[in-house]
């Protein structure tokens, strides 16, 4: 059976071509790159990012999982979930749950564009009169939190909807994102994140980017607080001198899309604590 | 005695062209600056601390690139020869000057 | 993909040689007007670099203040920088199809 898939999918390949392949097939083969290339970790365990591949470091991770730092945000977002809106409504009002993690990012047919869990959250508010918060860090990032917590262990399962030439175009832009270089160190997600997965540069070890989605946001100890994955995308781009975009942009919302398509099958573990 | 070595070698590479050998050095400096060539964060060469192990190890320079314009080319942009590289164009997208990289050439060279 | 290759490396040429030859003669307020042009048009393909705008306003900084020298240098680096940018989304808008795992 495995012999058959392999061989429809290297047949696929073949016709239609990278740039062309379907993404269930761009999702196979970027999945069996990390398994073949890291074969020693555990099914399903990429969502522990850098740590799945570096068992001294993990031990140190795994300590300060005891306490996690991102607890205290967890702690506000559940907070703000239930506080009530000026117009006496809240984010209850807009989700049926806070454990929502599973449902983001998807495309909306009818918006044609990528909808994040952030945005909808940012939707949920302007819906109901109140200003957007800020899409990177603060009190968007403490309810992601919170309401990633409340979903840990839902599988990632993000949908292209067949036939619709738009969440195709979106996956593919995310896609090209993604394996393009860029700024002036002229280095692309892939050449960090794939192809230098578990290289050292100084000490810091790359990580893989299958199970990169699955942990956000993040307490990132060079932040000092917790950040949305947008912000980590604009961390990334500003270090190899590329200008970064717009947080909540179609660049980074179809990058998100595609980064978290690539993850289907592994879960939602955030929020997440790195350094 | 290190001292007493170090000493001795300048001594010597001052009588032999000091011209020559501050080449290397400030090709050295270009080098390991982070802010230039920061070639430690992925190869381990001699005279570095804390090199990371993305590309490989600079050592034997001289058989590894005989002809010094080729080690220049790599640096100036290492894709054209490996389109898949990770190693930025140093040249190309003018992180270094054409004269720190003549620098760091001489200095990779005597690696 | 020979071809591609065969137009990367006309592509880098072109860039040199320009670099060496093309600012010369060449007013400070003239090569800022193509730095920002070109700056524009890499940001146009979504390859803008952090660095070129901050460069093109300091020179634009140094030639208010009266240092010609100081202005030329860093409207040429600026230009370098802009029209290098331009090169990699007009290259990698090409090429990137090569690192997609099969």
């Amino acid at each position: 059976m495995k012999t058959l898939t392999q061989l429809t999918l290297a047949l696929s390949v073949a016709v239609s071509g990278a740039a062309f392949a379907s993404p269930e097939a761009d999702q196979k083969a970027f999945q069996k790159f990390y398994e073949s290339r890291f074969s020693q970790v555990a099914e399903g365990d990429f969502i522990n990012g850098v740590y799945s591949i570096l068992p001294a470091a993990r031990e140190q991770w795994e300590a300060i999982e005891e306490f996690p730092p991102y607890e205290p945000e967890v702690e506000i977002g559940e907070e703000l979930y239930n506080t009530a809106f000026a117009n006496g409504k809240s984010f209850a009002d807009c989700f049926d749950t806070p454990a929502q993690r599973e449902n983001y990012p998807y495309w909306d047919a009818d918006r044609e564009m990528v909808v994040t869990m952030e945005r909808a959250i940012n939707e949920c508010r302007t819906a109901n009169g109140e200003k957007a918060w800020g899409w990177k860090k603060g009190k968007i990032a403490a309810l992601s939190a919170y309401m990633s917590y409340e979903s840990r262990g839902q599988e990632i399962s993000v949908t292209i909807p067949e036939g619709d030439e738009g969440a195709l175009a979106a996956y593919n832009a995310g896609k090209e994102m993604f394996y393009t270089k860029r700024g002036q160190l002229n280095f692309s997600c892939s050449d960090c994140h794939m192809y230098g997965a578990g290289l050292n540069a100084r000490a810091d070890t790359m990580s893989p980017a299958f199970g990169h989605a699955s942990h956000w946001p993040v307490y990132r100890s060079k932040w000092q607080a917790m950040g949305t994955l947008h912000r980590r995308f604009g961390g990334c781009n500003t270090n190899i001198r590329a200008k970064p975009f717009k947080a909540q942009g179609p660049e980074y919302s179809n990058l998100e899309y595609f980064l978290t398509y690539m993850s289907n099958g592994l879960e939602f573990n955030g929020p997440g604590a790195r350094k | 005695m290190i001292m007493k070595a170090a000493l001795a070698a300048a001594l010597l590479a001052g009588s032999l062209g000091a011209a020559a050998d501050s080449v290397v050095e400030q090709g050295k400096q270009v080098a390991f600056d982070r802010k230039k060539g920061n070639c430690l964060t992925c190869h381990q060469m001699e005279g570095g601390t804390l090199a990371g192990n993305w590309g490989p190890p600079l050592m034997a320079m001289k058989a590894r690139y005989p002809n010094k314009e080729d080690l220049r080319a790599q640096i100036w942009d290492p894709t054209k020869r490996n389109p898949m590289t990770s190693m930025p164009p140093f040249g190309r997208n003018g992180i270094l000057t054409e004269a720190e990289i003549d620098l760091v050439v001489e200095f990779v060279h005597s690696l | 993909m020979k071809a591609i290759k065969g137009l990367v490396v006309t592509g880098a040429l072109a860039l040199a040689a320009m670099a060496h030859a093309g600012s010369h003669g060449m007013s400070v307020d003239a090569l800022l007007e193509k730095a920002a042009a070109a700056n524009a048009n890499a940001k146009s393909l979504g390859y803008e670099w952090t660095i070129t705008a901050p460069a093109i306003k300091n020179a634009q900084k140094a030639l208010a203040a009266g240092n010609a020298d100081e202005a030329k240098a860093l409207a040429e680096q600026a230009l370098f920088w802009a029209e290098a940018s331009v090169f990699q989304g007009e290259n990698e808008g090409q090429s990137w199809e090569m690192r997609v795992p099969r």
